[in-house]
């Protein structure tokens, strides 16, 4: 697997963790597990401390949540997940009969999730096509090559995804979505603060992320004028422990936006028109 | 140390206790941070408490990690 999926298997570990929280957990991936090895409790464990898993959990319900309200309110029926990793959602979320579902991810990352979800034998709630791409390349005539019509609304899901690219690839991913798919088009994605990137306190973290090979490049301090910059309207920008994003289950103070200098992160919806 | 830097200390150090129950005792020269007793998330918290102890805001903007590292470091450079 590309080394990138391994924060896949990660972000997997923090998913099982919180699904085996019983009713205090904010959703239930009782698949997580199976698809966090072998790296994903290692990395899990290394980043012990960081925020990073009670970010995941939080970001895995605002997502969650954000994917079905949208399904709900818009009618959409396309839905793509950018860099879908080891996510589950085909297998658990509730999705309309004339939905479908787009995975778009390395290859490789496909063969190993498949081989794992195959020995489950649990089915699909959704019609979901898989494409693997090199995500650092053009990938998007692969994705309609599967079937993906941009002539149509699409919720476009990017979760996780936006820290590991440069700020000039991340705008110009986005500004891909909002041309590949028609107005009224919804985007569900989450982005850190570039504060976050340059504190002092977060170099340690950073750069055992650097040894990695998994480096964090991008941020922004102002999420709705960068997608404004790439097509995107804000329809919704929520840090973790505020309401509707983790309210009560963040051990850590939300501080008002205002306050300058604070590492943040940002879960972020929009819409093309 | 005086005993205004005694007393100011002892707020900060009162603090992290609180937040790491399973911390038992907190000597003036352990790293903080590389004992993830403070981290990013409750990093402005943080600076905050030594403000309200010093009667000085901190600049968040405007830090040296070395000065908050230890016990002693922040007695140091701010009380």
């Amino acid at each position: 697997m590309e080394t990138v999926s391994y924060t896949a298997q990660w972000t997997a570990a923090a998913r099982a963790v919180e699904s085996e929280r019983g009713e205090a957990a904010l959703f239930r991936d009782d698949f997580a597990r199976y698809l966090a090895e072998p790296k994903g409790f290692e990395l899990l464990e290394k980043y012990k401390g960081s925020g990073v898993a009670e970010y995941v959990a939080i970001r895995t319900k605002y997502v969650d949540d954000a994917i079905e309200r949208f399904l709900e309110k818009t009618g959409i029926r396309q839905i793509v997940l950018v860099a879908s990793g080891m996510d589950s959602r085909a297998y658990r979320l509730p999705w309309p009969d004339d939905a479908v579902l787009y995975e778009v991810d390395h290859a490789s990352l496909f063969d190993v999730k498949s081989s794992r979800l195959e020995k489950l034998s649990v089915p699909r709630r959704v019609r979901t096509v898989e494409v693997g791409v090199d995500l650092a390349g053009d990938w998007l005539p692969a994705l309609e090559a599967s079937g993906y019509r941009s002539d149509e609304k699409t919720l476009w899901v990017a979760e996780g995804l936006l820290f590991f690219l440069t700020e000039v690839q991340a705008h110009g991913l986005l500004s891909t979505l909002a041309r590949a798919s028609s107005p009224g088009s919804r985007l569900i994605t989450d982005m850190t603060s570039a504060t976050l990137l340059r504190h002092p306190i977060t170099q340690s973290f950073l750069n055992s992320l650097r040894n990695d090979g998994t480096p964090w490049l991008f941020g922004s301090d102002d999420p709705p004028a960068f997608l404004q910059s790439a097509g995107w309207t804000l329809t919704d920008l929520s840090q973790p422990g505020e309401p509707g994003a983790g309210e009560g289950r963040w051990s850590y103070p939300v501080l008002p936006r205002n306050v300058p200098g604070v590492p943040r992160n940002w879960l972020i919806t929009g819409s093309n028109g | 140390m005086s005993t205004l830097k005694n007393a100011r200390i002892e707020v900060v150090r009162a603090w992290i206790l609180a937040k790491h129950p399973a911390q038992n005792e907190l000597p003036g020269e352990l790293d903080l941070i590389e004992a993830r007793l403070v981290d990013s998330l409750s990093f402005v918290e943080f600076i905050h408490v030594i403000g309200e102890a010093s009667g000085k805001e901190v600049d968040p903007e405007n830090i040296e990690l070395d000065n908050l590292r230890t016990l002693n470091a922040i007695s140091q450079a701010y009380f």
